[in-house]
């Protein structure tokens, strides 16, 4: 295995070469940042990475903890204490992260690494990263075409092999579907499964923390760590958390699986029902049942999440007002006029 | 429904609009409000009211001080601040 080759792994596979000493965590670093540093211009996944302070880490990796030693990338607005954390946006261009998010503090404690800070769309408002006022990212797979968002910066990077495995967020679809626009595997957790101390919110009442890997396996790792109740976030889900990857690899025999017939209607694409359709073959073979369902509200689910995450935004950035953080514009007239021009200073138009 | 004022919406979210600003967000502020027209094709007599998938009601900790930020951390990011304070605009004319 060459430090050349490191990068493609998964992370089950790089835990193996870890576990048996043939790499050392600061070798899997040192990999993934030569890589990084070859591709990424042209990707544009990372807004920052910081391999000093992430060797520092390495340095006290325990290869035997369920990640221990893995390298993970972070969407832009999920803090971490001395980190950047712009979320794709210009009011949040100088700050550092005065503190830790409950969910990164769960994957240190299984021993991963966090590293590197991807792009998104300002404030996790868009499905192509194009709204990040910072960049743009560019899909691995075809230059000219977008990632999808907003955690477009998380799949880019996993797809190009310049991340193991990332977290991203999903408020309406901003994990799930940027996993699908860059073939890499997202899971949007049910709410209140991840805590969501320490992540910019966005519209609170959806917004779940959620990973974004090359394997199902390697998502069910994240899984195991970021998953679990929160003292300090009161909406997160005091239930036990089941061991994500205890079921990967059986059958499907006596699992019954509903389709909607409200997601095969007109307008979507043919490559997309091919492989929709090829995927439920494939967990029929496996033994699953598939039974047809109506989910007749399906067509008002689009009307309800415009009118539900935009008056959750609009309470939300209200803390973006240029006083104790972010950007603040100089030379005010009066009040009305500190918070106007720092938030057409600071915020993109979206 | 009637014609939005996005200048009065401008003036309680403290920005300033240009006339091109107006005229754009007057249209994409409508079709929000469309969105809530929709909803009005749904009959929801008899459906009670659910404010979350999750139930989760009053939740309370233990009421005892705890570490958090020290006045340090929480300055740390501080466009303006003197004497561990935040220095804000003059609100009172």
């Amino acid at each position: 295995m060459t430090k050349r080759e490191l990068p493609a792994l998964s992370i089950v596979e790089v835990q193996d070469l870890l576990r048996r000493r043939e790499v050392s965590p600061a070798e899997v670093l040192e990999s993934l940042e030569e890589r990084i540093n070859a591709v990424d211009d042209k990707i544009g996944a990372y807004l920052a990475h910081d391999l000093a302070a992430a060797l520092n880490e390495a340095e006290k990796a325990d290869v035997n903890l369920p990640l221990g030693g893995i390298p993970i990338a972070l969407k832009d607005l999920i803090n971490v204490e001395g980190q950047p954390c712009t979320c794709g946006s210009k009011i949040l261009g100088g700050y550092r992260a005065p503190y830790t998010a409950t969910a990164i503090e769960k994957l240190r404690a299984h021993g991963a690494i966090p590293f590197g800070r991807t792009n998104m769309d300002e404030f996790a408002m868009g499905s192509s990263t194009e709204n990040s006022s910072v960049q743009l990212t560019r899909n691995p797979w075809d230059l000219s075409r977008v990632p999808g968002g907003s955690s477009g910066g998380s799949a880019a990077a996993v797809a190009a092999d310049i991340a193991f495995g990332a977290l991203g967020t999903d408020t309406g679809g901003s994990i799930r579907q940027p996993a699908a626009l860059s073939g890499v595997v997202g899971f949007k957790p049910s709410y209140g499964r991840v805590s969501r101390f320490g992540l910019v919110a966005f519209a609170s009442s959806l917004d779940q923390i959620g990973p974004l890997t090359k394997t199902v396996h390697d998502s069910a790792l994240l899984m195991n760590a970021i998953a679990g109740h929160d003292l300090r976030d009161s909406t997160s889900l005091d239930a036990p958390v089941p061991d994500y990857t205890k079921n990967l690899g059986r059958d499907l025999k006596g699992i019954r699986i509903g389709l909607p017939k409200e997601y095969m209607i007109e307008g979507v694409d043919p490559a997309v029902k091919t492989a929709v359709t090829a995927s439920v073959k494939q967990l029929q073979a496996l033994g699953a049942e598939i039974v047809e369902v109506s989910l007749p509200h399906t067509d008002y689910a689009v009307s309800v999440y415009y009118i539900l995450a935009t008056a959750e935004a609009s309470a939300n950035l209200a803390r973006f007002d240029g006083v104790r953080y972010g950007h603040r514009a100089d030379n005010i007239a009066n009040l009305f006029d500190h918070y106007a021009r720092t938030r057409e200073e600071g915020f993109g138009a979206k | 429904m009637g014609k939005l004022d996005v200048g009065y919406v401008a003036q309680l979210a403290r920005l300033h609009l240009t006339p091109e600003e107006t005229e754009l967000f007057q249209k994409q502020l409508g079709d929000v409000l469309l969105y809530a027209e929709k909803l009005n094709e749904v009959n929801v007599k008899g459906v009670e009211p659910a404010a979350h998938g999750v139930p989760i009601f009053n939740v309370f900790r233990e009421d005892k001080a705890s570490d958090w930020f020290t006045p340090a951390q929480a300055l740390s990011n501080a466009p303006r601040q003197a004497n561990n304070l935040f220095i804000v605009t003059k609100v009172v004319e």
